[in-house]
């Protein structure tokens, strides 16, 4: 008896998996819960007079991470009040599961399916050509479709503009820089910075220094004190969590620091003089706007800055005078004109 | 158990009829159990849904139609289902022979690593070959990884249930140390590892969905592994080593071997899952490669109560609630900690009705069902 009931289950099961058919009744819709509350079958939204645009986006993170993923969700939730899209997200998608979730959202007649995340790039590349009609937007370095668009940041301009702050204000003309690697991007920060200080202090020097972690608070902290103790008067970090640390060492030196990513100037508010804000949700907005007034070339990589507002310094603190200030926006504007070659990325500048 | 039951012909109290009842149902009655479980578990979820804001009956809709509804949700349940399934083999056999097998997500990587030399290193094969020695590689990367903590059992009497739990974080950081240098293409600006050739891709086996190949190879392999452990002799022997070490010994079982062929089963199916994964869906290896199939599959397993269908049934309900959790929160838009929450609450449900069951066949039958 109970091998017939085992039989009858297996059949149960192969008859499920074997009639692949959208109507295959799975074993879990027996629940008593189907009857339970009150039920209405909202399954598609109720068709609008206007039709309006569908916008689905991924992230890898939870939205509240407190920057990158969060400032793409804000600008999403911002998009949706300003130009009544549909909106929808999944978070803390894994890399291993990205290209079911691109292909999930591409089959429900998304418009634009946007990939908030620098892995997913391969992903998206991948399935994109599977849906001619669909758009696809990544935070990323390639576009191999032509209904792909790739948002990239330059990496290096905002870093330039921290930079003139740090020339004008080192008085020992030492700077700590504290990244994560000595990888290409890396160098080209480190040499965006030295490039930026150099046209306002001609004797300043980098003291570069990598952590080999997004999250390693103490490594960064103590490399930027043994820094601070070599001569540098002011601390920038850009390494991911390490960040926190390097402002940290900054803090109980007594000593300058600039931050990086977001606004860290709630870390030790008399310190931190700015911070070079990378604004990831600008992404989305330059997408979504792109499509609405079609003004995006899709199939291209943008490759985005100061320019477009993607890279920009946050508020200066009270120890930064008005000539630091004035420099910054001479720079600025230099950079919008095009008069700043970017900096190389195969070594130190100063080698 | 038969000729119970044919005696009951005379007429008998009503109290004796149910239970016999339930003595030749008891199958059945089980499965009664888990599903009311699921069911239950749905409930508490769905208050909490409706506590958040979101009509609960919506959220669960998505859940059914996101895994199930449509043809490329229902691909996709059976694309996770594998990975699945081959973890909560592997721990299934190690438990049945006596040893704690928790590395299977350290096994499942290593099995990849295997796949991924076989199947981006070596051009020029017949596809079908390139398959089979991809397969190949990634049983023996996971026995061999296996290995490591069965050799420390078998000849230092170390606990095999440290050893394979550590060995899961050796083999990801193994693993991330690969994918940054070794395996890591030149040109690529990821740290992923290469991407097998075309030759070395399993076949899709339904269109418009990423059911790939090793669906069916999965549902073979369930079948032989069941064969070997119970209709073979060297099967027997590592089930009597399971039972009781000692009492094997005195039998004359030859303990070690009987416990590395356990070893090269567990290790192996946990590395082909690996390599069914790399092959069928993922193409190269990114970080988190896993997404926790390893550990999932102890809980597939226990679910399952370590007998196939169990399993079978287990590990499709564990790949319903991974799609679906995900259309939930793109259809219904429920928060993706709730949706954790969601999914402990039926794992904890169903595993808890599997102690209901036990009790209820203790009474019953005098015995564990």
């Amino acid at each position: 008896m109970k091998k017939i009931s085992l039989l009858m289950m297996f059949v149960l099961l192969v008859s499920v998996l074997a009639a692949c058919a959208p109507a295959a009744e799975p074993p879990v819709a027996e629940e008593p819960v189907a009857e339970e509350p009150a039920a209405e079958e909202p399954v598609v939204e109720e068709p609008a007079v206007e039709k309006p645009l569908r916008v689905a986006m991924i992230f890898n993170t939870t939205i509240k991470d407190g920057g990158y993923a969060q400032a793409g969700y804000e600008a999403l939730m911002a998009l949706k009040e300003k130009y009544n899209l549909e909106v929808s997200f999944q978070e803390s998608v894994g890399d291993a599961t990205v290209k079911d979730v691109l292909r999930s959202y591409a089959a429900d007649d998304y418009d634009l399916v946007y990939a908030h995340e620098l892995y997913f790039t391969d992903a998206v590349n991948e399935v994109a050509p599977e849906f001619p009609d669909v758009k696809f937007g990544v935070t990323g370095y390639m576009a191999g479709s032509p209904n792909v668009v790739a948002l990239d940041a330059t990496n290096w301009e905002g870093v330039y503009l921290a930079g003139v702050v740090a020339g004008m204000l080192t008085e020992t003309n030492k700077i700590a820089m504290v990244t994560v690697s000595q990888s290409p991007i890396a160098l080209k920060m480190v040499n965006a910075m030295y490039k930026g200080a150099l046209t306002q202090n001609p004797d300043v020097e980098i003291l570069h220094l990598f952590t080999g972690s997004f999250d390693d608070v103490v490594k960064a902290k103590e490399m930027a004190t043994a820094a601070i103790k070599d001569g540098a008067d002011i601390v920038y970090g850009n390494a991911g969590m390490g960040t926190v640390g390097a402002i940290e060492a900054a803090k109980e030196n007594n000593t300058f620091a600039i931050g990086s990513s977001v606004d860290r100037n709630s870390l030790a508010p008399e310190l931190v003089l700015t911070s070079n804000i990378l604004d990831s949700g600008r992404y989305i907005t330059i997408a979504v706007e792109g499509m609405i007034n079609a003004d995006l070339e899709w199939g291209q990589v943008y490759v985005l800055g100061v320019k477009d507002g993607v890279e920009f310094l946050a508020p200066f603190n009270n120890a930064v005078p008005q000539e630091v200030k004035d420099a910054v926006e001479q720079a600025t504007q230099d950079m919008i004109d095009g008069k700043v070659e970017p900096p190389p990325s195969d070594k130190y500048m100063w080698e | 158990m038969s000729e119970l039951s044919t005696t009951s012909n005379s007429p008998l109290p009503i109290k004796e009829r149910i239970i016999l009842f339930a003595r030749n149902n008891m199958g059945l009655i089980s499965t009664l159990i888990s599903i009311l479980a699921i069911g239950l578990a749905l409930l508490i979820g769905g208050i909490l849904i409706a506590i958040a804001g979101i009509n609960p009956w919506e959220a669960i809709t998505y859940l059914i139609k996101g895994s199930f509804g449509n043809r490329y949700g229902f691909g996709e349940t059976l694309t996770r289902f594998v990975p699945l399934l081959f973890c909560s083999l592997s721990f299934a056999i190690a438990h049945k022979s006596g040893f704690f097998n928790v590395g299977a997500e350290g096994q499942l990587l290593m099995g990849a690593v295997g796949a991924v030399l076989v199947g981006a290193y070596i051009d020029g094969l017949h596809p079908v070959l390139h398959v089979l020695l991809c397969i190949i590689a990634g049983i023996i990367f996971g026995a061999v990884w296996a290995g490591i903590a069965g050799f420390l059992k078998i000849f230092l009497s170390s606990d095999e249930l440290i050893n394979t739990m550590m060995l899961n974080y050796v083999a990801i950081l193994l693993v991330d140390y690969l994918i940054h240098g070794p395996i890591k293409p030149p040109e690529s600006y990821l740290y992923v590892s290469a991407t097998i050739l075309p030759s070395a891709k399993l076949p899709i086996i339904l269109s418009k969905s990423p059911l790939h190949l090793g669906f069916i190879i999965s549902l073979l392999v369930t079948a032989a592994v069941f064969y070997l452990i119970y209709r073979t002799p060297i099967g027997y022997q590592m089930r009597a080593v399971g039972a009781n070490r000692r009492a094997a010994s005195y039998a004359g079982i030859n303990i070690v071997w009987a416990t590395i062929v356990a070893l090269i089963t567990t290790g192996g199916l946990a590395g082909m899952g690996g390599a069914m994964e790399l092959m069928g869906t993922q193409f190269k290896i990114v970080n988190g490669f896993s997404a926790g199939y390893g550990f999932d599959g102890i809980g597939v397993a226990v679910m399952g109560r370590y007998n196939p269908i169990g399993i079978l049934l287990a590990a499709l309900l564990f790949a319903v609630i991974r799609v679906g959790m995900g259309a939930m929160q793109r259809g219904a838009g429920v928060p993706f900690p709730l949706l954790n929450v969601i999914q402990g609450l039926i794992i904890v449900f169903v595993i808890a009705s599997g102690y209901l069951t036990n009790k209820l066949s203790e009474t019953v039958i005098g015995g564990r069902a």
